[in-house]
């Protein structure tokens, strides 16, 4: 039997910081505070100036063990100069390079790699970025064509099938037709919806983001998106939670834990909700086609513009008032060579980020719907009954009049408007229901209720997936091809948007246009969703969470502000 | 054929022209960052790309983004 072991090639440093080390090494494994730690580790973090070692150390209070490392340094000083730390490091490659001499055969000048030939193209100063702008291009046809399909299936089999199945089950229990059913499909079912909704979204985006991290692609997009970043005061490692933030602020805030530093975390964290996320767009298209039905292309282009020049400005401002004190961390960062991602790690990545978003929004956007829909059935003056009233006279429409005077100077003071932004704070899709539920009366959440058999059913759901799935094909074949309208395949139903029209047009005093532009430009700044919220509580702490909030519901305020006073004063008719 | 006796900072390296590090001129901070990175004086290296704001650096076989201030710390003697 032979055993093979390990080669042990000890590694030394020169003599002269050999003894010192030792010298501590023998101090420290003598003192109760630091014995947490290797000895010999702790003695050569502490000689290269170690932060937070040194912090403990001085907060130890240990003056023995202060004036020996004083001591040491002053003994180094005398034989290295200043940069003990450095010539420490530079021990330790030295020992590494002497190895791989030794062991490694190379040509004297070694051809350029893949890699390099690579990145000739991909990183050239001017074609970099419009690579980038392409990939990203590419990456966003992804999420929405490719994902839509299965939104809607999904929203499909919750609203008809499970729907029916809930309320068939609860008749047969002898529990139907009651305030519980309702509880259970517009509340509980409508919630659960509304996080399932995402589900398709985020695992085409984290895929996307997957295949461009892995295959080393996102470090160059850092690298020549760093220009453009210091606009915002950041550098190129934000730029991913920047992008993340146009699919979903959620992911977007827990991607800024990449972040060297916790000012460039917070500062990144307080922008990413300015990125015009993908919940927002339905809300854009709704107004704008009622509106504007010629020019909404333009004006949700300009949408998303608003929301990052809007980050440029509270970048500068942020930069100036909170974080003066604290400078940039400067840009290093570690270009990989490419490699060929792994389906593996891509479905992993896929895998854990969007069942963290479930679990961790889940609850709040469930917990949420729930709260809306009591506050949607609790009677409030009127006649009805609980689960029973006329929209106007529940306890949610009594809340959104109390926030109408906030609104009313931006050309939006009509209860439903605000509460639909007050909704809107859960997620921004709801906007759009609530909008639909308060003018229609939830008329138009009346399903078809035909008796259907659970063979039927069944039959529903997987022709309807496969129909999914040969849309998304289409639509991944047809990525070429932008049309803005296309997201608009069902068409507004007249009733609702004559309602709104004539909703904007009482609020404004006749200026229903610079209304909805208000209006839109307030849905675009505010928070996006409690989930953000929760996301940005747990990364940055209650205190950023506040500035957040506050932060964006003055801005958005000032800016709807600025567009209808403004508009008004200007005299501006829409559309131009 | 150049050769530069006296010491210039990365940033002013021709793309593509070997160099080889001199030494660091910057905070201690700074400087021990580096060197952990494997910027220690004797190595080799070249500009690959310029971002405009930063610049893209072989060294050895790993590819390095440092941005345009922390490549003025770095003093290199242009081989060839």
């Amino acid at each position: 039997m032979t055993t093979i072991a390990m080669p042990n090639i000890p590694f030394r440093y020169p003599a002269p910081i050999e003894r010192e080390i030792e010298q501590l090494a023998t101090l420290f494994a003598q003192t109760p505070a630091l014995t947490d730690y290797p000895a010999r580790w702790l003695a050569i973090q502490a000689l290269e100036g170690d932060e937070a070692l040194l912090a403990e150390i001085e907060a130890g209070g240990d003056s023995r063990v202060k004036a020996a490392l004083a001591a040491s340094l002053e003994r180094l000083r005398a034989v290295y100069g200043d940069e003990i730390d450095i010539v420490m490091v530079d021990q330790r490659y030295r020992f590494v390079h002497d190895i791989a001499i030794r062991a490694v055969t190379r040509p004297a000048t070694p051809p350029a790699t893949l890699s390099d030939r690579i990145d000739r193209i991909v990183t050239h100063r001017w074609l970099g970025i419009p690579i980038f702008l392409v990939v990203m291009w590419l990456v966003f046809k992804l999420t929405t064509d490719v994902a839509a399909p299965f939104v809607d299936w999904l929203d499909r089999v919750l609203s008809g099938p499970v729907s029916r199945w809930v309320s068939g089950l609860l008749h047969l229990v002898g529990a139907g037709g009651g305030w519980f059913e309702a509880l259970l499909i517009d509340g509980v079912l409508a919630g659960v919806g509304g996080v399932l909704a995402f589900v398709p979204v985020l695992l085409t985006l984290y895929f996307a983001l997957a295949l461009l991290e892995d295959s080393g692609y996102m470090a160059r997009a850092a690298f020549v998106m760093d220009r453009v970043m210091r606009l915002f005061g950041l550098h190129g490692k934000s730029f991913l939670p920047m992008i993340v933030g146009f699919g979903c602020s959620v992911p977007a805030i827990y991607a800024t834990r990449t972040l060297d530093s916790r000012r460039d975390r917070i500062l990144t964290g307080l922008l990413v909700p300015f990125m015009s996320c993908s919940a927002r767009l339905p809300v854009y298209v709704l107004i704008t086609m009622i509106f504007f039905p010629q020019y909404a292309g333009h004006v949700i282009f300009a949408l998303y513009l608003i929301g990052i020049a809007t980050a440029v400005g509270v970048g500068a401002l942020l930069r100036g008032l909170l974080f003066r004190q604290q400078p940039a961390t400067p840009f290093v960062l570690e270009l990989p060579p490419y490699r060929l991602p792994a389906p593996g790690n891509i479905w992993r990545q896929m895998w854990e980020r969007t069942s963290a978003f479930v679990r961790k929004a889940g609850t709040i956007i469930l917990t949420a719907s729930i709260v809306v829909w009591l506050l949607l059935a609790i009677p409030v003056g009127g006649e009805g009954q609980f689960a029973n009233t006329p929209v106007e006279q529940s306890a949610f429409a009594g809340l959104a009049r109390a926030t109408t005077p906030v609104f009313a100077p931006l050309g939006f003071g009509n209860w439903e408007s605000s509460g639909a932004l007050v909704t809107g704070l859960i997620a921004k899709e709801v906007v759009v229901g609530t909008l639909t539920q308060v003018y229609t009366g939830g008329e138009a959440a009346a399903d078809d209720t035909a008796a259907m058999t659970l063979s039927e059913d069944l039959v529903l759901i997987v022709g309807d997936f496969g129909a999914a799935v040969g849309e998304a094909l289409r639509a991944l074949v047809g990525m070429v091809g932008f049309e803005i309208g296309a997201a608009l395949e069902e068409p507004v139903t007249t009733g609702l948007a004559a309602a709104i029209q004539v909703g904007l047009a009482t609020s404004s005093n006749g200026h229903g246009e610079l209304a909805a532009l208000a209006f839109l430009v307030f849905v675009l700044l505010y928070t996006p969703c409690v989930a953000t919220l929760a996301a940005s509580r747990h990364e940055f702490g209650l205190r950023w969470m506040l500035v957040s909030l506050v932060g964006q519901f003055v801005i958005a305020w000032l800016a709807a502000l600025l567009v209808f006073q403004g508009g008004l004063a200007l005299g501006i008719r829409l559309p131009l | 054929m150049k050769q530069t006796k006296h010491p210039i900072p990365l940033r002013f390296v021709d793309h593509g022209a070997r160099a080889k590090l001199i030494s660091i001129q910057s905070s201690q901070r700074i400087a021990h960052r580096l060197t952990e990175l494997g910027f220690v004086p004797g190595v080799e290296l070249s500009v690959l790309a310029d971002s405009g704001s930063a610049l893209m650096i072989a060294l050895g076989d790993t590819r390095m983004a440092l941005e345009y201030p922390l490549t003025q710390a770095l003093l290199v003697a242009v081989l060839d």
